[in-house]
């Protein structure tokens, strides 16, 4: 039932503007997630949804209806914070039921609520505990309960697994997703964090600089980044810049002033528009030295690191430049190691071209 | 040059020990990290090698020199902090040429060391910046020039990375070691993201309960992890419970509702109750069962793309859940819903006894 | 060898134990001696002279031949039975117009907040006889409110209600400005979580914001309540024939009474010990209905047209009981510049009797600035050296139980009556005591030293908690001993803060009246001039000193905003 709509918001502090002229649309049931760099407006467009702030310009809409003007108290939504904001004189029990009390619902119904949420979140055996009794992870599952006994059907969180521990984290963005969907409420999470955006949503919406650089599923944001900002926000990136000077049969070559060739059937762009070429570290592949030049690059391998399931690569290049490459260790023949000399070797449909108008 | 020995070193405070008959060797020219969760004693550990901590026992010997009763500044180390501090009040080249002033040297030669420690972190166009004037990185870079300047060769680093945003704090991660490596310090970096610890480390010390579990490089914790808990927290294993049927160089072992599996060597006793651990990134999820490996029939409940890999989190048929992670380069994609096969080799599989002090911390029953 | 290495070198030496050993001792040294030492060995100079006491008090045979010997016990009685129905109705009217106040100040935004914020503390660069005097004018003279309403005379007479009006406005700014800073440390995502779990605004305040700033309030109520007790220079104008515990004390001690002066100062002492005990543990329980809830009432009383109206009767208050009042100095020294506006009479103007006059008004004010500009120094000076290593004492010492007391020794200035702190000054120092001074300059500065510690301690103590330990691990790690530390690190870092504490010392020693008038020889400060051209109906002259006062201390003040501001 739940679905919003941001016309044209615009926030400012004051000279900062937080949040320029904002569009979205949320679709009822959906898991969406704001990601973005510190400073990209997603908080502020969190309090905005939320009505802890009023727009500037611009209308909020909740199943069509506006906003404006209603306070967050009438708005029916759930806000979880990174700090928690558990109410520290209140125990368990008395922070899931403050929604229903405030609003004076029949107490009876109330706790049938609140045991049934707290049941959810696993901690019905803990309803006396203090807040500060409790582990992160634990209060920001009262804090989930809290949020939903208030008869919310719209989830607003705010860094909502940014204070815990990285293993408990993981834990609670599957309880997270799950509770969302078993409930079918409307969710919006703001995260600065790839992984955790790609992990639980169901659409992501890139912000950079007050205003939305992408909206689209993760996959769709990670195979088609609109944008250089998105393309280096969603993961490590070798970037390089020069002109095109070959477009035919669905190739577009370009040239940088290093020497390198780089091919790309991406996208056709017209010889002569001066380019940005971007391969992602993923996309690359390491082979022992190569005579070949096209969507080849030679170097020495500067310095290796084990990620989990991974080894990432910084080759030197001739120039001195520095190209970083993951391969999967389960793909891999074999380890390469510090000072050998390379090649690095990637295919035409993984070299990402953008114009050049666009800097990070 | 620099190495680090602690022999012994116990640390209480009040009733809680935070150390505890610690030994280890930091050889010189080593990057070694400390890694743990909180309150494991790795920061502690590493402010009684910096002196800042009186340790209650035990000896302290940084190039073999007994340091135990030397104060932190006469000690010759430097030191990085999470939170940088920077000294607020002086411009990022005051803050550098600090340890050169107190030295006394003469003007000329902490102009050259302090431009010297500025350019090697790439600070020389905000020399004469205030700190509150800079981002995160750059104050780490400061605090880092800041200990090099002093010209010490052993680097302490307590969670240098913590304060930086997800994306600097990776990029950060080559930029530290090269620096480390390039300049032939020692250095000893207190972490608790064991990504990082594995990433950046030349061998790393596994912390719990202020004693250390495991000292190795981190393909050999990742490959062989000493303990269970070292397992769980180096890395992302599934844990799977079972009753051991057979022992041995390849151990049987049955899971619950009957699905045999083959594993690793194991002395444990037949009919014991075993848990084994199996690496994400180590299952291959296949339509069908391959001939010499296991395979655990399932079904995908969750996809999530993430980019250079897919996470599936798969309900197998005996109710068990087992994540996933696939690199995206194999192109195949199952969809939420569809039938699967785990495929893993034997080797692959690590087998435990079971853990009751673990038993929520791994979500056993 | 460089000096630097020089200097560092020297600084290693003094970072030893001993020296530091050396460095506590004294400072506790000068904590008792300085400090703590004459008020508390008031019990034992009564007890010692108990007989005398005993007789001039309860059985005084002049006043028994008229059957009543407890003449005194009566007197003494009904001046502390009044100074608490005082304090009590002004802590009351304080927290109810100043809690308001304070919640808009810290949580909402609007245009001219500075201004509000500034006019706030107005009164507190006023000092309290002067403050006094400018509220007797308005509300009880007819150059006031009276004149204005076409009264004979003024709209109060002096007595009981002005002395209230009196202290509300001396302790308005000090409520605000701490139950301000209490409601800022509250996280406000509180009091977003609430909004956003269906509470209206009066709803959160009542179920989130004042259970977790009650505590504060308590202890804000209790220091309020302490001040209105023991003000003495503003009550000494407005008073009247009415008499305070503490102006008992100075009236007393002007009549060389010293057995009752020291008898009632002892009460007075022990009031402000419970009441400082009773700061220290206040409980953590007393009772705001939290588990209700009234969602119609509360929603009605967050409505927009309640909420404007509140704004509105809080600033009202703040303009006409405060504001108004405190600065009417101003235009009644501009109408009595010249001479009388009633009259034309230019004998009667401010400036005919200060610069005219025969009774040469105008060296004698001039003395007495320098006499209470060099007593502010000395005793800021000295406060600032002793009170600087007390607050790293306190703070870095892992003293366990012994914090608690020195805290409480530390504050006990800040509750006793100023005059009856003063009176023990004199006792403890001079012939009943350890017989070493008579009043006198000398002795003035020992009160000011005393009265003003607790407000350099308490600002550098918060300031030492603020800094950053790891700033001065950093430091160490590079190679300085402690004490360069000390100097190339920590003081830099509390500059700002040292500059803060001082300033509100000096301003505090500058607009003293209580302390000075009981241990004084015949060098005078400016507030204890101020009341003596007031009860000698020089007007107009103590209005022009008033205003000069208060344009020193504003400017201090001032200077203080900025650097707070600063930081």
């Amino acid at each position: 039932m739940p679905e919003i709509r941001l016309e044209g918001v615009t926030k400012r502090f004051g000279e900062v503007v937080a949040v320029r002229d904002l569009s979205l649309e949320i679709r009822d049931g959906e898991y969406f997630t704001l990601l973005g760099p510190i400073g990209s407006g997603k908080t502020t467009t969190l309090m905005l949804i939320a009505g802890l702030l009023e727009p500037d310009e611009g209308e909020i809409y909740f199943d069509g209806r506006p906003m404006r003007g209603v306070p967050p108290e009438d708005r029916r939504v759930g806000f979880v914070f990174e700090t928690f904001a558990l109410f520290p004189h209140y125990n368990v029990w008395e922070n899931v039921c403050y929604g229903p009390r405030v609003r004076g619902e029949d107490p009876e119904a109330t706790r049938k609520v609140a045991e049934e949420m707290l049941e959810m979140v696993l901690l019905e055996d803990r309803p006396d505990a203090l807040p500060d009794e409790l582990s992160g992870g634990m209060k920001q599952r009262v804090a989930l309960a809290r949020a939903l006994t208030s008869g919310a059907r719209i989830l607003l969180l705010d860094e909502p697994l940014g204070a815990l521990d990285a293993k408990i984290r993981t834990a609670l963005a599957h309880d997270l997703r799950r509770i969302v969907k078993d409930l079918g409420l409307t969710a919006i999470h703001v995260t600065n964090s790839v992984e955790e955006a790609m992990t639980i949503s169901d659409r992501i919406a890139v912000l950079h600089r007050g205003s939305v650089e992408q909206v689209g599923t993760p996959r769709e944001v990670y195979e088609n980044p609109r944008t250089l900002f998105v393309m280096d926000f969603m993961g490590d990136i070798n970037l390089f810049s020069g002109e095109v000077t070959r477009a035919d049969g669905g190739f577009t070559e370009v040239t940088t002033p290093e020497g390198f060739t780089f091919r790309s059937s991406r996208r056709t762009m017209p010889p002569g528009s001066e380019v940005h070429v971007v391969v992602r570290a993923e996309d690359a592949d390491i082979l022992p030295r190569t005579e070949e030049t096209v969507n080849n690059l030679h170097g020495i391998v500067k310095e290796k690191m084990f990620l989990l399931g991974f080894m990432e690569y910084l080759i030197e290049l001739e120039t001195k430049q520095e190209f970083i490459v993951e391969v999967p260790l389960m793909m891999s023949e074999r380890i390469w190691e510090v000072g050998e000399a390379v090649s690095i070797t990637f295919a035409p449909e993984k070299v990402y071209l953008f114009e050049k108008e666009e800097s990070l | 040059m620099p190495d680090v020995r602690l022999v012994n070193v116990t640390k209480r405070y009040g009733r809680v020990i935070a150390v505890e008959g610690l030994n280890l060797h930091v050889r010189d020219g080593e990057y070694f990290v400390l890694l743990g969760p909180s309150g494991c004693g790795k920061t502690t550990t590493l402010r009684i090698i910096a002196g800042l901590t009186k340790p209650d026992e035990g000896r302290v010997y940084i190039d073999g020199r007994d340091v135990s009763g030397i104060p932190p500044e006469d000690r010759n180390i430097g030191l990085v902090f999470q939170h940088f501090e920077i000294f607020p009040f002086m411009t990022v080249y005051e803050n550098v040429a600090y340890s050169l002033m107190i030295q006394g040297l003469d003007e000329e030669e902490i102009e050259r060391r302090v431009y010297q420690a500025l350019e090697v972190a790439g600070l020389n166009e905000v020399a004469d910046r205030y700190p509150e004037e800079l981002g995160a990185p750059e104050l780490q870079r400061c605090s880092i020039a800041r200990a090099l300047a002093k010209g010490s060769r052993l680097l302490l680093l307590d969670e240098p990375l913590g304060s930086l945003d997800p994306e600097t704090r990776e990029r950060f991660r080559f930029t530290l070691r090269s620096l480390v490596k390039g300049r032939g310090l020692t250095a000893i970096h207190v972490t608790h993201d064991q990504e990082e610890a594995m990433a950046i480390a030349d061998r790393i010390a596994v912390f719990r309960r202020g004693r250390v579990l495991q000292v190795g490089t981190p393909m050999e914790l990742y490959e062989r992890p000493a303990s269970i808990f070292v397992a769980n927290f180096v890395g992302e294993t599934n844990f799977l419970e079972g009753v051991i049927e057979r022992s041995g160089e390849r151990s049987l072992v049955r899971l619950r509702g009957d699905l045999l599996i083959e594993a690793g060597g194991s002395n444990l006793r037949a009919g014991s109750r075993v848990v084994i651990g199996v690496r994400r990134e180590n299952i291959l999820l296949e339509e069908g069962k391959a001939e010499g490996l296991n395979a655990l029939p399932g079904r995908v409940i969750r996809a999530a793309f993430l980019g250079k890999i897919i996470r599936y989190r798969v309900e197998l048929d005996n109710g068990d859940l087992v994540e996933v992670k696939q690199p995206t380069r194999l192109g195949r994609f199952f969809g939420e819903g569809e039938r699967v096969y785990l495929i893993f080799p034997a080797e692959k599989v690590l087998v435990y006894p079971y853990p009751e002090d673990l038993r929520y911390e791994l979500a056993l029953r | 060898m460089s000096w630097r290495r020089l200097l560092v070198r020297v600084e290693r030496r003094l970072s030893s134990r001993g020296f530091s050993l050396l460095r506590d001792a004294l400072v506790l040294l000068f904590l008792l001696i300085f400090v703590v030492g004459p008020p508390l060995s008031i019990f034992l100079l009564v007890l010692r002279s108990w007989g005398e006491v005993y007789q001039t008090v309860f059985a005084d045979p002049f006043f028994a031949q008229i059957g009543q010997g407890a003449l005194r016990w009566n007197m003494i009685q009904r001046g502390l039975l009044r100074s608490f129905e005082i304090a009590a109705v002004v802590t009351f009217i304080d927290v109810l117009i100043g809690l308001p106040m304070a919640l808009i100040l810290a949580r909402y935004d609007f245009r001219g907040k500075r201004l509000v914020d500034t006019l706030v503390d107005l009164p507190m660069a006023v000092p309290t006889a002067a403050l006094g005097f400018s509220l007797y004018l308005f509300w009880g003279s007819i150059d006031g409110i009276g004149g204005l309403l076409g009264l004979e005379g003024g709209l109060f007479s002096r007595g009981p209600l002005l002395i209230i009006l009196t202290h509300v406005a001396f302790s308005y700014p000090y409520i605000v400005r701490s139950l301000k800073e209490i409601i800022e440390s509250v996280d406000q995502t509180l009091e977003h979580a609430a909004r956003t779990l269906g509470a209206p605004p009066f709803t959160v305040f009542r179920t989130v914001t004042a259970p977790l700033i009650k505590s504060g309030l308590l202890a804000g109520s209790i220091l309020c309540f302490t001040r209105s007790l023991g003000e003495t220079g503003a009550t000494l104008i407005v008073a009247g024939a009415f008499y305070t515990a503490p102006l008992l004390v100075v009236e007393y001690r002007q009549l060389l009474m010293i057995p009752p002066a020291a008898f009632l100062s002892m009460i007075l002492v022990s009031i402000s010990a419970f009441l400082l005990a009773l700061l220290r543990f206040s409980a953590e329980r007393f009772g705001l209905p939290i588990k209700e809830a009234w969602p119609r009432a509360e929603r009605l009383l967050s409505g927009r047209a309640q909420r404007h109206l509140r704004d509105l009767m809080t600033f009202s208050f703040f303009v006409l009981l405060i504001l108004i009042p405190s600065s009417f100095i101003f235009t009644y020294l501009i109408r009595w510049w010249g001479g009388s506006p009633y009259t034309g009479n230019p004998n009667l103007g401010a400036f005919y009797q200060v610069f005219l006059a025969p009774d040469k008004k105008w060296p004698a004010l001039q003395s007495s600035i320098i006499t209470s500009f060099k007593v502010a120094a000395l005793a800021t000076g000295v406060n600032i050296l002793a009170g600087l290593p007390m607050a790293f004492l306190l703070v870095r010492k892992n003293l366990g139980r012994l914090r608690g007391l020195l805290d409480a020794l530390v504050d006990i200035p800040l509750t006793v009556p100023t005059s009856a702190l003063g009176f023990s000054f004199f006792l403890f120092w001079g012939t009943k005591g350890l017989n070493l001074l008579g009043p006198g300059f000398w002795m003035v500065v020992l009160v000011h030293i005393g009265f003003t510690y607790p407000y350099v301690v308490r600002p550098l103590t918060a300031v030492v908690e603020g800094l950053d330990p790891h700033l001065e691990e950093a430091a160490r790690t590079l190679g300085a001993p402690p004490l360069t530390v000390f100097r190339t690190v920590i003081l830099p870092s509390m500059r700002e803060g040292i500059l803060a504490a001082a300033i509100m010392a000096f301003t505090r020693s500058l607009g003293e009246t209580g302390a000075t008038i009981v241990v004084m020889g015949l060098s005078r400060t400016v507030p204890v001039l101020i009341v003596q051209w007031v009860e000698s109906l020089a007007l107009p002259a103590a209005a022009f000193a008033c205003v000069l006062l208060i344009a020193i201390s504003l400017t201090l003040l001032l200077i203080l905003r900025y650097v707070l501001g600063w930081e």
